[in-house]
């Protein structure tokens, strides 16, 4: 959904990223590290917020799930 | 020395036009066009202020704190020196570092995930309210329905008691003007509030605020040392003179918009899961906080333009989220739009911390309208309140009820 425009202010893009890509992205600033512990399905192990995802070559081909909830 | 010659970016173009004249106040959009007409930014001799209006600028000057700082005021008014001389809000009129760890604490008492555990009670509550009004067929939904349902539902998430909570609205009425000149319309609210004060002043007290709240909760953080004891009560009239008017503004211009476009009601009706998107694109046709200021910190170049140190910029925000370069039939009002990126709620450091409470408001009272009047229409004129920064429907006479076989 990511109603908040990318400002870490909704957690409404959250997403699960594929696990053997995970650990190409940057990991998360605080501010999203906050945001991930309260998203509306249960935070895993590979969540992210999708709009702090800048897709680079090192993503080409990543399988990015969308939880069942995101508000 | 040959080859070090300092080429200087032009001063922005003059722009000799007064936006708090009530003409520009009391049609805004004619405003928009000139300021976003006249340049990137603008400087404003009335005022000696610059104004950005055009999407691209105002999201560039809302991302960079460092040279657009808020410490000295989101208003017209310089805080730090002068005739508006005062103490800075704790959280709103702050810079990092002073303002990361407060906002970081804030985040967490307003998480989303808390926010969440309040939908049945706003949801109840706006059910309610509306499942009784639409019994009348005809209302106003600014004084019937939108602004008790605000003064219920916001209030209590704080956790504050019944008592006067309809001195708020004018409360936010002032905080309106106080953003812009001290014209009339900021020395009359100002002196409609100044009786009030008194019953303002003792809601913000640590006895003021019901268990469960999240009034309590900011009190708790000062326990912890998280947040400094001397910023609670200042944080709590944050919450009070921001979070109300702002909420019955947007609730309201939703209503009226699809009031007046049927075919967008009618579009609503076969598809109900548009409800948060038709909240968001009416915020961003009729963004409620039409402007907030900055200032600048520094000489530095910014679209082309030289601009001086210390210098309020009027970041126009509903001229942005009006601005055809980034918006296709940017004046329409369409539920099906992607909104995302709209900026009604700001964009950067200080985007609103209240937007997913205001989400939930709006969408509990659309939804329940949706369920239960198969019309929404007009019922006779609507009525803007003439405000310095705030777009504010007054009066909104609505009718509602089924469709004639």
């Amino acid at each position: 959904m990511a109603e908040c425009g990318g400002n870490m202010a909704c957690g409404t893009c959250h997403v699960y990223v594929q696990q053997s890509y995970f650990s190409r992205i940057p990991e998360p600033e605080e501010m999203e590290d906050q945001m991930l512990d309260a998203t509306a399905s249960a935070r895993q192990p590979n969540s992210r917020l999708s709009c702090q995802i800048i897709i680079t070559a090192a993503l080409d081909g990543v399988e990015i799930t969308c939880p069942e909830s995101q508000i | 020395m040959a080859g070090l010659t300092k080429v200087s970016a032009a001063a922005p173009p003059v722009l000799d036009i007064d936006p708090f004249a009530t003409r520009y106040l009391e049609n805004p959009y004619h405003f928009h066009e000139v300021l976003r007409g006249a340049g990137p930014i603008v400087h404003i001799p009335k005022y000696d202020m610059y104004a950005v209006g055009r999407y691209a600028e105002v999201q560039s000057a809302f991302a960079d704190w460092k040279n657009f700082s808020s410490a000295a005021g989101t208003g017209l008014g310089h805080v730090q020196k002068g005739s508006a001389l005062r103490t800075p809000g704790p959280i709103v009129e702050a810079d990092p570092p002073e303002h990361t760890k407060l906002r970081s604490t804030l985040n967490r008492i307003l998480s989303p995930a808390v926010i969440r555990g309040w939908r049945d009670d706003f949801e109840a509550e706006a059910e309610r309210r509306v499942a009784a009004i639409v019994q009348r067929g005809e209302f106003d939904a600014v004084t019937d329905l939108v602004e008790p349902f605000i003064l219920r539902v916001l209030p209590d998430a704080m956790g504050l008691d019944d008592e006067g909570r309809e001195n708020l609205l004018p409360i936010g009425d002032l905080t309106g003007n106080a953003l812009g000149p001290r014209n009339d319309l900021f020395i009359e609210s100002e002196r409609r509030v100044e009786p009030l004060l008194p019953w303002f002043n003792s809601k913000f007290e640590r006895a003021a605020m019901l268990p469960g709240g999240f009034g309590e909760k900011i009190w708790q953080a000062s326990d912890t040392g998280d947040i400094e004891t001397e910023k609670v009560m200042p944080l709590i009239r944050t919450f009070l003179r921001g979070g109300i008017d702002t909420g019955v503004s947007g609730i309201s211009s939703m209503i009226w918009l699809l009031a007046c476009n049927p075919e967008q009601w009618s579009a609503l009706k076969a598809e109900p899961k548009l409800v948060r998107q038709a909240f968001d694109e009416a915020l961003r046709l009729e963004t409620p906080a039409q402007s907030l200021f900055r200032t600048t910190r520094g000489s530095f170049a910014f679209a082309g333009c030289q601009l001086d140190d210390d210098v309020k910029v009027m970041c126009c925000l509903a001229a942005a989220n009006r601005d055809p370069a980034q918006w296709a039939d940017a004046d329409n009002y369409n539920v099906k739009r992607s909104t995302i990126g709209h900026i009604a709620f700001g964009t950067g450091i200080h985007v609103c911390i209240g937007q997913m409470v205001a989400r939930l408001e709006g969408e509990a009272i659309l939804a329940a309208l949706l369920r239960h009047t198969e019309i929404l229409e007009m019922n006779g004129p609507a009525r803007h309140k003439l405000s310095n920064t705030a777009r504010r429907l007054a009066a909104l006479p609505i009718r509602v009820g089924r469709k004639a076989n």
